[in-house]
């Protein structure tokens, strides 16, 4: 009897420990074929080397198998002119494309590029890797699922961020004429044509206790504090801000708690979380456009590091949140300014000690590897 | 030795050998696609884009068709207008064979122009949110339009900064949303409290689209365009549909509804906001027209009107220059109490000739 009992014992620890290991399922119900992007704002990664593409002019989240899922070296010699080189495949110059997104898959380490033809207006997908050689990622047959943001009152025009929460997906996207920002949440695993696991909040902002208003988002990313999912992100207008994952219901009003101020004039454009000596910090790229007038730097584009235990705080947030600031000099130790990233207009974490980066220098951009701060 | 012997025979045979027609063919009337067709079976093709100086640049994307005893690459991508192109066949034997192409500019066309900005009206408030720019052809798409419109003062000055840089274009690239920046507006936040706002009451200014601003062919603006406004108070109160004015037209006839608002609204709202509904419920086909500084909205219905009681339904999301809507305010005073919840459809009968 004891045998038994220790035997059963066994069974469900190992079947614990494998669902503990088991991978999440990205895709359950994928389709074949062109997804007919009408456009690509964003891109980001999934785990198991799913892209994920947000259209908003298609008002659409496409998930993509890449199957770009052997580990290779990563990017070891910067690549100068990167934009002339990406540009150069498509055989344009440099100011014929925009480069709109740059993400790295995580499964690969291969660098992905959204790209927009300026002439034509078309959207591609190249890659480099860590050769530094420059493909297609083509989307013409390929296995995906497409996840419709339109339907009720969604009006998005464009989509900001797109990131992968384990449970959720979650998007935010934008309006072209209300002043509204919606953030999308979307039920894993993700299921072609889906309908009915996807649901949008409209995020507000309280200032001062009294002043309440819509809160466009313009950067997610996943974060997990005691066992509870949080996204944070950035607001146009007052930055670091961080939301409970649970509180996305169905056409909620969603407050943020604002949890750091990186300074007014600056907009966050790429966020990470990451590890070092063994402490979690966040790494955020910004763009200063009081650049001109007060410079934090030689480019607009400024780097900041700060303490992930900032996100944890519970009564130091909104108007009591954390200020880098005292005038223009460092008011904590607890977020720094990263000089080796300065110029950094997108990155995305490569592996555990580096972070990708377009960076720009005298003849352009450069794609180079940066060790995280 | 002997080997020698046979590359220095080879490369002779080579050398002597004719090489195979290369060239770059523009299909169709579009001269952006061309296929680069060789006479041979054999070979690598390659084209690139050269640089100014006529240095090679990466090979472009494309992919080789086999046809009977010729080969053709066909890129993928539309080749760049104003561009020159090399087309390289790489021989075999070591032979190396290439043509040049240029791609005509794009004849002179009538240059893209700003054929109207929204709000029209000459009078605005401190705290107007957004431009709708409406241009004559699909336009350039990137962040370089933010710095190639101002906002001037009275002393032509430009403000600093005065956008939000997320770039909202219609599907078509031919309308941008330009979105004064939030931070700006809203009371209580950093950005205005350190910069202050872009608006103040009671001041000129300029709108200036300069002609920097690009169509999607690359080619600049016919000539820059300019919208003079003054300023008045911001606007902090809700447009309140209870307060609109309501024609009523004739039964049996396709006379226009007529809709006057005591303020401007949203332009691109007004398109979508408003919907007409019958006795049954049924949605009323028809053309609506918005009036000068966008005050009144006009509905003429495909159908006569019926003789029996319609419904003019508001959207709660419809917004006025401040993005003030019928149920919230831009800047909602949580100390403020419960605003009343507004009129959101208004009734009306057709009316009858006796």
């Amino acid at each position: 009897m004891k045998r038994t009992l220790l035997h059963a014992l066994f069974l469900l620890a190992l079947s614990a420990a494998y669902a503990l290991a088991k991978p999440p399922q990205v895709l359950s119900k994928t389709t074949k074929g062109n997804p007919d992007l009408k456009a690509i704002d964003v891109i980001g990664f999934a785990p198991q080397g799913v892209l994920l593409i947000g259209d908003g002019q298609g008002a659409q989240i496409v998930a993509v198998r890449t199957g770009d899922l052997a580990l290779a070296q990563s990017l070891t010699k910067a690549i100068p002119s990167i934009d002339a080189k990406l540009a150069g495949v498509i055989g344009a110059k440099a100011d014929g494309i925009e480069i709109l997104d740059l993400a790295v898959n995580p499964a690969s380490g291969k660098a992905y590029f959204a790209i927009r033809k300026q002439d034509d207006k078309s959207h591609l997908i190249l890659t480099v890797d860590g050769k530094g050689k420059i493909s297609e990622f083509s989307l013409e047959k390929v296995d995906y699922a497409r996840i419709s943001l339109a339907g009720g009152k969604n009006s998005i025009s464009r989509v900001t961020d797109v990131a992968w929460a384990d449970t959720q997906l979650v998007a935010a996207g934008r309006s072209a004429d209300q002043f509204a920002s919606k953030i999308f949440a979307i039920n894993t695993p993700l299921s072609h044509d889906a309908k009915g696991n996807v649901y949008s909040a409209e995020t507000y902002h309280v200032q001062h206790r009294r002043w309440e208003t819509k809160a466009p988002m313009s950067v997610l990313v996943p974060y997990r504090e005691n066992d509870r999912q949080y996204v944070i992100g950035a607001f146009s207008c007052t930055p670091v801000v961080k939301y409970p994952l649970d509180a996305l219901k169905p056409d909620a009003k969603v407050k943020g708690s604002s949890v750091l101020e990186l300074g007014s004039g600056n907009r966050p454009l790429d966020m990470f979380t990451y590890e070092k000596n063994g402490k979690p910090y966040v790494l955020t790229n910004t763009f200063r456009f009081h650049h001109k007038r007060k410079a934090f730097g030689p480019s607009p584009y400024w780097t900041v590091k700060f303490e992930q235990g900032i996100l944890a705080e519970k009564e130091k947030v909104n108007e009591k949140a954390l200020w880098r600031l005292k005038g223009y000099d460092p008011a904590t130790d607890r977020v720094q300014m990263v000089e080796a990233f300065h110029g950094v207009r997108q990155m995305d974490k490569l592996g555990d000690g580096h972070a990708l980066v377009l960076k720009e220098e005298k003849n352009g951009l450069t794609l180079t590897a940066l060790a995280l701060p | 030795m002997l080997r020698f012997a046979l590359l220095l025979v080879t490369a002779s045979l080579a050398a002597k050998q004719p090489l195979p027609i290369l060239e770059i063919r523009p299909m169709a009337d579009d001269p952006t696609l061309v296929e680069v067709v060789v006479q041979t079976k054999e070979g690598r093709l390659s084209l690139v884009l050269l640089d100014e100086e006529g240095h090679d640049g990466p090979p472009i994307l494309g992919k080789v068709r086999h046809r009977g005893k010729s080969m053709a690459f066909i890129p993928k991508y539309g080749l760049g207008r104003g561009l020159r192109y090399r087309a390289t066949l790489l021989g075999p034997n070591g032979s190396r064979n290439t043509a040049t192409y240029s791609v005509p500019n794009l004849p002179r066309s009538e240059p893209a122009v700003v054929k109207q900005v929204y709000p029209s009206a000459s009078t605005l408030p401190a705290n107007n949110l957004k431009f709708y720019l409406h241009f004559s052809k699909p336009m350039r798409e990137g962040k370089a339009i933010f710095d190639q419109i101002q906002i001037l003062d009275n002393g032509g000055d430009p403000i600093p900064h005065p956008w939000r840089r997320v770039e909202l274009w219609s599907h078509d690239a031919t309308r941008l949303t330009l979105w004064i920046h939030p931070g700006r507006i809203k009371k209580g936040v950093n950005l205005r409290e350190d910069e202050g706002p872009v608006l103040h009451p009671n001041h000129r200014y300029v709108l200036l689209v300069s002609r920097k601003v690009r169509n999607a062919e690359g080619q600049p603006l016919g000539h820059s365009y300019r919208k003079e406004f003054v300023t008045c108070n911001p606007d902090y109160e809700r447009p309140l549909p209870s307060k609109w004015q309501i024609s009523n037209p004739g039964a049996g006839t396709l006379e226009p509804l007529r809709i006057r608002f005591p303020e401007s609204l949203d332009h691109s709202l007004l398109h979508r906001m408003l919907t007409i509904h019958d006795d049954q419920a049924k949605t009323v086909a028809g053309e609506l027209l918005i009036g000068p500084s966008e005050t009144s909205w006009s509905f003429t219905p495909k159908a006569p009107w019926r003789p029996s009681p319609h419904l003019l339904r508001i959207d709660h999301e419809l917004e006025d220059l401040a993005g003030n809507t019928p149920t919230r305010l831009f800047d909602l005073d949580l100390k403020a109490g419960n605003l009343a919840n507004p009129v959101l459809s208004l009734d009306f009968s057709p009316r009858q000739n006796k």
